[in-house]
């Protein structure tokens, strides 16, 4: 009986150790994706990759189309640079500045023709996304969705 | 009435010639045997009895085939080897504790691996993203979340 307790508490205290290490090894990089979305009041339509978050958006905002326009994936390092070109010579800049096992905290910074319009800090659960609009473009507007996920 | 030795007793002169007495003993009787008549025939007697018994035993002895004895363990071992009942009780019972160690462990393992996934649809009650900061040319900025999934939306026009 003495073995067997042992035993099991070696095994737990080897589960909690890599449970840790489980935290730690996650807290070196973080997978970025981001979808730049074109909403507008034209005829309905959804892309097939948005039907997850066209979903949520139209339960807010009046459009009646969304469009991907461009999707990129990014594996960042914190405090690693992640640049997507955006249209109208606008450009997206994301930045993992801390990364652990629930939060991730970025810092998103949007450029106009070099300039830079708009900057915020958050921090992201892991493996959930946040969307951030207002840039007008064609007849309606640009959305940035932005997900982050622990590796 | 049957005589009796004064030194020594039947129970010891067995004992003498069975050779369960110490050297010394031994010696020490056998040199009262010579001049005892009594004790030397008591060790007559059972000198005799043992030569007996020794014979009959060899007699037996050499009757029994011990190769086919032999044969006869082997197949009595295979037969227990291949018994279901006792690969089953040989299964649950010698080195129990590393098996229901082997289990619990895996438990244990299988929920911290599923811990996230269980706990997680409870981070959906919060929101995606909590915003500490927000700057720029902008006119306004509005932040808010979608009542399904708590899902952050950050809303700037520029000026």
């Amino acid at each position: 009986m003495g073995r067997f307790l042992n035993t099991i508490f070696i095994l737990f205290v080897v589960c909690w150790i890599c449970s840790f290490t489980n935290k730690a090894i996650a807290g070196n990089a973080v997978k970025t994706d981001v979808r730049i979305i074109h909403a507008s009041q034209g005829q309905n339509h959804i892309d097939p990759k948005l039907s997850d978050l066209a979903e949520e958006l139209s339960t807010v905002f009046k459009y009646t189309s969304y469009r991907l326009i461009k999707e990129k994936n990014m594996g960042l390092n914190e405090n690693q640079k992640g640049v997507v070109k955006l249209p109208d010579e606008r450009s997206l800049v994301v930045i993992p500045t801390r990364i652990n096992g629930e939060n991730i905290k970025y810092q998103i910074n949007i450029f106009k023709s070099g300039n830079q319009v708009f900057s915020t800090q958050i921090l992201l659960k892991n493996k959930r996304s946040i969307t951030i609009g207002g840039p007008k473009f064609k007849n309606g507007y640009l959305l940035f969705n932005i997900s982050g996920k622990t590796l | 009435m049957k005589k009796a030795c004064k030194i020594y007793d039947e129970k010891t002169i067995g004992k003498f010639v069975d050779n369960e007495l110490s050297s010394e003993k031994s010696k020490t009787i056998s040199e009262h045997i010579e001049t005892c008549p009594i004790c030397d025939s008591i060790t007559a007697k059972y000198n005799h009895l043992s030569n007996i018994f020794v014979q009959s035993t060899s007699k037996q002895l050499d009757k029994i085939d011990t190769d086919l004895l032999g044969q006869n363990v082997l197949e009595q071992i295979k037969r227990e080897e291949n018994n279901f009942f006792k690969k089953v009780f040989d299964y649950f019972s010698p080195k129990l504790y590393l098996k229901i160690a082997s289990i619990v462990a895996i438990m244990i393992i299988s929920l911290t691996y599923f811990q996230e996934r269980l706990i997680r649809p409870l981070d959906i009650i919060g929101p995606s993203a909590i915003v500490n900061s927000v700057d720029g040319n902008v006119s306004s900025v509005m932040i808010f979340e979608t009542k399904k999934s708590k899902h952050t939306i950050i809303w700037f026009s520029e000026a």
